[in-house]
């Protein structure tokens, strides 16, 4: 206790109501959402997701409209899911979590939560380390690379690891007030990116833009091919996790109403829609360059290498932006991860378990699979966390409908709730073994398990519960 | 608006500006480059005396920041 007050001193912190619903004297009117959203989205992983689409062959039609409609089905299940509910019960979503299904199934939720997100720091990890290395003249992982290509690549991943790891155990606070400070930046740079790229690609008007991608393409050497529906799936469930998932409970119990709901709006339109378009482009002016094209036609594919693309296109600045989007999206998602390892083992300090956390995202980023298969990584993302929202939305919904009892892990005093686990993995065996066995695209079933784990919920909990 | 603040301002607006003067042939490709560096420097220098004093902290525990 005093070793962790001592190594790592909690910021100054505003209260919070863990516990208990945010007062309406401390409710917020959109605005203070908007900000938050439209930074918030424009993350390290950003450079990598936007190459990724043009991999899988999409065209210009299945990019900017089935990324428009992707994205605002996200946005609706933002306003109509999670805003709604948050406005009702103005709790956490842990909190909702412990009175539905118990303390422990919420540490097994945290740990998977903790898991995921230490593997998505090591792909932003790996996205920094393609920025640092350029000086080295390191050679960069290529798209179908899966492990280290060499010693420069190692020293450099471990050395952007640990010291991302260490900032997080020790100076979260200062990070998390410069990500503050960076984030209208990088959008602005991710916007500038995709401007040279249009002049780069000959862009003169909305019809050579749109040829950029035309019809589509075969997709690249260890991709598959993404359709429309691939398209608009993956947009709609890559932040399952946060609206479907109830995540962002935490974020709107405090606003004033639940259309505060639609400012994520901000979010999927800067970051998952202009920023990934910008990225998308920059990839594009690479791929027409005498390297790849030569790499193409040797059956191999280009690299997805965000530093030299972003180094190519804006200079120093474009270094900069990856170097800092891959550390301020690694520090957060590793602090976080460390705290739900603190869950599971709560007498080792924030120190150590953050450092843990960032040991396990260092190994991850030496792995150049999770950020040049960052689609197949952030759907299974999605595809496991989301349905624990359906938990919290089918309770809140047709508890009384189904005749079950509401929170009923707080009423009955029990810390596991059953119903809850047998419906969260039997959902996510069945439609995970369609896609493995079945060869379907996950994102195609996110929605489907989200459903039937709330359905199973409510039929287990039928079963299970006790009349109290 | 402290002088500062429009500073930072002007930073994000040369930040936006560079690119687009470049794609209209107004500056050439390095001036553009520089433009962005100088701009991003300044921004940060700048935005750091001000961006985080107007915001209250939030704890990082309740904090699920999007990673994507």
């Amino acid at each position: 206790m005093t070793t962790e007050t001592t190594l790592a001193p909690a910021p100054p912190v505003v209260q919070e109501y863990e516990r208990k619903p945010v007062p309406a004297s401390q409710w917020k009117g959109w605005k203070s959402f908007l900000g938050m959203y439209a930074g918030e989205h424009a993350a390290g992983t950003e450079f990598v997701i936007g190459p990724l689409f043009l991999t899988a062959g999409v065209s210009a039609f299945d990019l900017l409209v089935g990324l428009f409609l992707g994205n605002l089905m996200a946005v609706l299940c933002w306003r109509y899911l999670t805003a709604a509910i948050a406005t009702d019960v103005r709790l956490t979503l842990y909190y909702q979590l412990e009175k539905i299904c118990g303390r422990r199934l919420v540490t097994a939720y945290n740990l998977a939560n903790g898991v995921l997100f230490c593997f998505l720091a090591g792909a932003m990890i790996t996205v920094s380390a393609t920025a640092v290395g350029i000086p080295f003249d390191m050679e960069m992982p290529k798209l179908t690379d899966t492990t280290p290509n060499g010693i420069t690549w190692i020293i450099v991943v471990v050395a952007i690891g640990a010291v991302i790891s260490i900032v997080a155990a020790r100076g979260y606070d200062t990070v998390s007030k410069f990500a503050n400070i960076a984030s209208p930046w990088m959008v602005l740079v991710f916007l500038a990116c995709g401007v040279v790229a249009l002049k780069g690609l000959g862009v003169a008007s909305f019809n050579d833009f749109w040829n950029i991608f035309g019809e589509g393409r075969e997709p690249f050497p260890g991709q598959i091919k993404y359709t429309f529906w691939h398209v608009v799936m993956w947009s709609w469930f890559c932040n399952a996790a946060m609206h479907i998932g109830m995540s962002d409970l935490s974020v709107f119990r405090y606003a004033k109403h639940p259309r505060s709901g639609w400012t994520t709006a901000a979010g999927m339109y800067v970051g998952h829609y202009l920023a990934w378009i910008c990225a998308c482009l920059l990839y594009a002016l690479y791929i027409r360059s005498a390297e790849a094209q030569a790499i193409l036609a040797a059956g191999q594919a280009p690299s997805v290498a965000p530093g030299p693309l972003a180094n190519s296109a804006v200079g120093i600045t474009g270094l900069i932006c990856v170097l800092v989007a891959g550390w301020t999206t690694a520090n957060p998602t590793i602090y976080r991860a460390g705290l739900a390892f603190q869950a599971i083992a709560p007498r080792f300090s924030t120190v150590k378990v953050t450092l843990i956390a960032g040991t396990v995202a260092t190994i991850a980023g030496l792995f150049p699979a999770f950020a040049m298969q960052l689609l197949d990584f952030v759907a299974v993302y999605g595809f496991i966390l989301a349905p624990i929202g359906a938990i919290i939305v089918f309770d809140h919904y047709f508890a009384g409908k189904a005749g079950i009892i509401q929170n009923y892990a707080e009423k009955a005093g029990i810390n596991f709730n059953v119903a809850v686990l047998l419906a969260w993995l039997i959902s996510m065996a069945i439609f995970y073994s369609i896609s493995f066995f079945g060869g379907v695209f996950l994102s195609f079933l996110t929605l489907p398990a989200w459903l039937t784990c709330g359905a199973l919920y409510l039929l287990f909990s039928k079963y299970f519960q006790k009349k109290l | 608006m402290s002088i500062v603040k429009l500073i930072s301002y002007l930073c994000l607006l040369a930040v936006v500006l560079a690119p687009i003067l470049f794609y209209a042939d107004t500056v050439t490709e390095s001036q553009m480059k520089m433009i962005l560096l100088v701009a991003t420097i300044m921004w940060f220098a700048s935005a750091a005396t001000w961006i985080n004093k107007e915001e209250p902290e939030s704890e990082p525990e309740l904090e699920v920041k999007s990673p994507i």
